[in-house]
């Protein structure tokens, strides 16, 4: 019974801390919020498509060949493939177009020269579009000259190619006359406009797609699931520390002179830990499935692999804390050994969206009891069966009984 | 052993590694009395009540507590005993009756009982009004009160105090030990520790005056002032370095000890009377100028300067 007043003390020391309810809580959600905003969130689906406003587009197509290049660049903005809203009204005087621009009623005026057709249909000829656009508008603008230079591009694309294949034909004794050739090239830059719809010039994504959205999810998630373990065993290690703290404050030797039994405070203290890390990793499990939408895996299997965690997090506190002679050394240890062990085991996390992960890695994290307890939250998160998850808890039993038979027989020896 | 012994040490040793702390100390309390140690810094108070206690185990030799061996019985032994610790020991972060109730369970109390107690001890204590406040808030005195609170929980046949009024204020040390009386007119036994002469001539029915590890003299305070017979002890004050001035009182004749701390020179004396002029001469051969002078009564300091050849504060 002394066992629990001791535990229950422990506990409501520990949630009257606020530093220490900062590192159990705070701290793993604010660094697994912070990767999702340096990702800029998840992304996926058209919910996080950026929306452009509509462009109006004062049009001039002034164009006077019969092969009618020009119409050819107007249907293409006029297009449905167009991913985004354009807004194109017909007009026959450049001046009022530009006015229009002028006046701001419209973004951008596209002038589309009465040579053009001709001049795309000449060797080494340089059609000049007009792009009259209001100064203090960029998106707008931008889009609609990346449309227009995207089509030019391709027209003068269609004309390099046919004027190659003319001369290869030419050099193998095939003759064509002017009027051939520039019939074979109108009707090559149609087809071949045809065929480049405006889609494929211009794509809108959102910040991520969704493939790359849901590896983002995924590291994400890897990355909590690393934070949770890491604070779990800073929760275990930091609950066991309070045995120092009350050895300087001399309220340990006052239990001593209590009638209650040396091993009952060590037992109480553990309790405590198991009981903390066991509310923490409830919570952070919790938060990060109704935040972040994360899925952990089956409900057993997740408890099995709470359980675990807990046991484990709290016997390397036992062992760790039982290494210290004084609290002076506590923060070497609850800096330096718990950081080295966290980094060892979270190698994993490190290398998580890596190409090619070395198996060194992932055997170099079975050193540390935080990657058994990290591969076993990872196998539930994977949905792998009760067996695997079982082999994992398993290990980080024997762990877990190794370093607290360890952890007991120094605070034993130490404080008879 | 006698019904009416509270305490009973018998050849108690403490070595730690090649430090001999405490060296064969033995002595009995009578159920009722205040039995205080009194000795420097060093001499062996604490380990000896840390061994009754059960927070060191003695190397050699064993302490009954109410008829229970510390080494076969030790939970019985506590049971019997309420520590009070030389620096305040609470949980800064609990109430006061949140610590109270704790350390109550410590001892076994529960439920009814236990609530009934802890507003007992309030009361006692002066802090009924303070309850649900953190001890962090609470002043010096007031987490010393607390300290003493805690120790009474279980309602213990003995009290152990360890140096209680060490680094507080006077009018806090003067609850202390007004609370020391109190609780031994309600027929608690004590066993107080200082290095205080006063407050062990204040309060003790007994007092076993402890230098290195030892008891080297053990008594009633008149019976240990009875020891130095009609010894006066002197203070003098000199206005530069002791060395010279020593040798010379030194071979005075009627001085029978003496000893110097910086530019005071403690001096056990036969006749105040006839020696003090001897000195003044001798002070004015070696050019020192005494700046001042006080003789007392023999006490307890006079005592264990007779014994050790050192002051008591020493």
């Amino acid at each position: 019974m002394k066992t629990i007043d001791i535990a229950l003390k422990d506990l409501l020391q520990a949630f009257r801390n606020r530093t220490a309810l900062v590192f159990m809580f705070v701290v793993p959600i604010l660094v697994t919020a912070m990767f999702v905003f340096l990702f800029g969130g998840f992304g996926g689906g058209d919910e996080g498509a950026a929306e452009i406003p509509t462009i109006k587009v004062q049009m001039v197509n002034l164009d006077e060949g019969p092969e009618g290049f020009g119409n050819i660049l107007v249907e293409g903005l006029e297009s449905d493939a167009i991913p985004i809203p354009i807004e194109i009204t017909k007009v026959v005087n450049p001046d009022k177009a530009r006015q229009t621009v002028d006046n701001q009623d419209a973004a951008v005026a596209v002038i589309i020269p009465a040579n053009f057709s001709a001049v795309m249909l000449q060797p080494g000829g340089n059609a000049e579009v007009e792009i009259y656009h209001d100064p203090t508008l960029t998106l707008g603008p931008s889009i609609i000259v990346s449309i227009v230079n995207g089509f030019i591009d391709g027209f003068s694309g269609s004309k390099i190619t046919v004027g190659v294949t003319i001369e290869q034909l030419m050099a193998s004794g095939q003759f064509f006359d002017q009027q051939e050739i520039e019939t074979i090239l109108a009707e090559y830059i149609a087809a071949t406009t045809a065929l480049q719809d405006a889609g494929g010039i211009l794509e809108v994504r959102s910040p991520a797609g969704t493939e790359e959205s849901d590896m983002i999810s995924g590291i994400i998630q890897m990355v909590m699931a690393g934070m949770l373990i890491f604070y779990a065993y800073f929760t275990g290690a930091n609950m066991i520390q309070s045995v120092m703290k009350e050895d300087d404050e001399g309220t340990l030797q006052r239990l001593f002179t209590t009638p209650t039994p040396r091993r009952s405070i060590l037992y109480g203290k553990f309790i405590a830990a198991c009981a903390t890390v066991f509310i923490q990793a409830l919570v952070l499990f919790i938060f990060g499935s109704l935040v972040f939408d994360f899925r952990w895996g089956e409900p057993l299997h997740l408890f099995l692999v709470v359980l675990g965690i807990t046991i484990s997090a709290s016997t390397f506190g036992v062992f760790l804390i039982s290494l210290l002679k004084s609290s002076k050394q506590a923060g070497i240890a609850m800096g330096g050994g718990l950081t080295l062990a966290g980094m060892i085991g979270m190698m994993r996390i490190f290398t998580v969206g890596a190409p090619t992960t070395s198996q060194a890695v992932k055997t170099m994290s079975f050193f540390v009891p935080h990657g058994w307890a990290l591969n076993a939250l990872i196998t539930s998160m994977e949905g792998g069966s009760s067996g695997q998850i079982l082999f994992d808890i398993g290990i980080l039993m024997i762990w877990s009984l190794v370093l607290f038979l360890i952890g007991n027989h120094r605070f034993a020896r130490r404080f008879v | 052993m006698d019904n009416d012994i509270s305490i009973e040490v018998l050849d108690l040793h403490k070595d730690f590694g090649v430090v001999y702390a405490v060296k064969g100390v033995s002595f009995q309390i009578q159920k009722g009395e205040i039995y205080s140690l009194l000795g420097p810094n060093g001499a062996g108070k604490s380990t000896t009540i840390s061994m009754l206690s059960g927070l060191l185990r003695p190397t050699k030799g064993d302490a009954r507590v109410m008829g229970h061996s510390v080494l076969e019985e030790p939970a019985k032994a506590k049971e019997a005993i309420g520590v009070v610790p030389q620096e305040v020991a609470l949980y800064e972060d609990l109430t006061g009756r949140e610590n109270l109730s704790f350390w109550g369970k410590m001892y076994g109390i529960r439920g009814a009982p236990l609530k009934k107690r802890v507003d007992e001890i309030l009361d006692i204590i002066g802090l009924a009004d303070r309850q649900k406040h953190k001890v962090e808030t609470y002043s010096g005195g007031m987490k010393r009160r607390m300290n003493i609170g805690v120790a009474l929980l279980h309602k213990p046949e003995v009290i152990i105090m360890d140096e209680p009024t060490v680094g507080i204020d006077p009018q806090s040390r003067r609850n202390i030990l007004d609370s020391v009386k109190a609780l031994n007119q309600e027929g608690m036994t004590v066993l107080y520790t200082t290095h205080y002469m006063e407050e062990a001539q204040e309060l003790s029915d007994h007092i076993a005056i402890m230098d290195m590890g030892e008891i080297i003299v053990e008594g009633t305070h008149e019976e240990l002032v009875q020891i130095v017979g009609e010894l006066d002890r002197m203070e003098l004050t000199i206005n530069q370095e002791s060395d010279r001035v020593m040798n010379a009182w030194r071979a005075t004749e009627g001085v029978q000890k003496i000893n110097a701390e910086d530019s005071m020179i403690t001096l056990l004396v036969d006749d105040s009377n006839v020696v003090l002029p001897l000195l003044f001469e001798s002070a004015n051969q070696l050019e020192t100028r005494i700046t001042s002078v006080e003789i007392y009564e023999p006490n307890l300091e006079t005592v264990f300067l007779h014994l050790t050849g050192r002051a008591l504060r020493d």
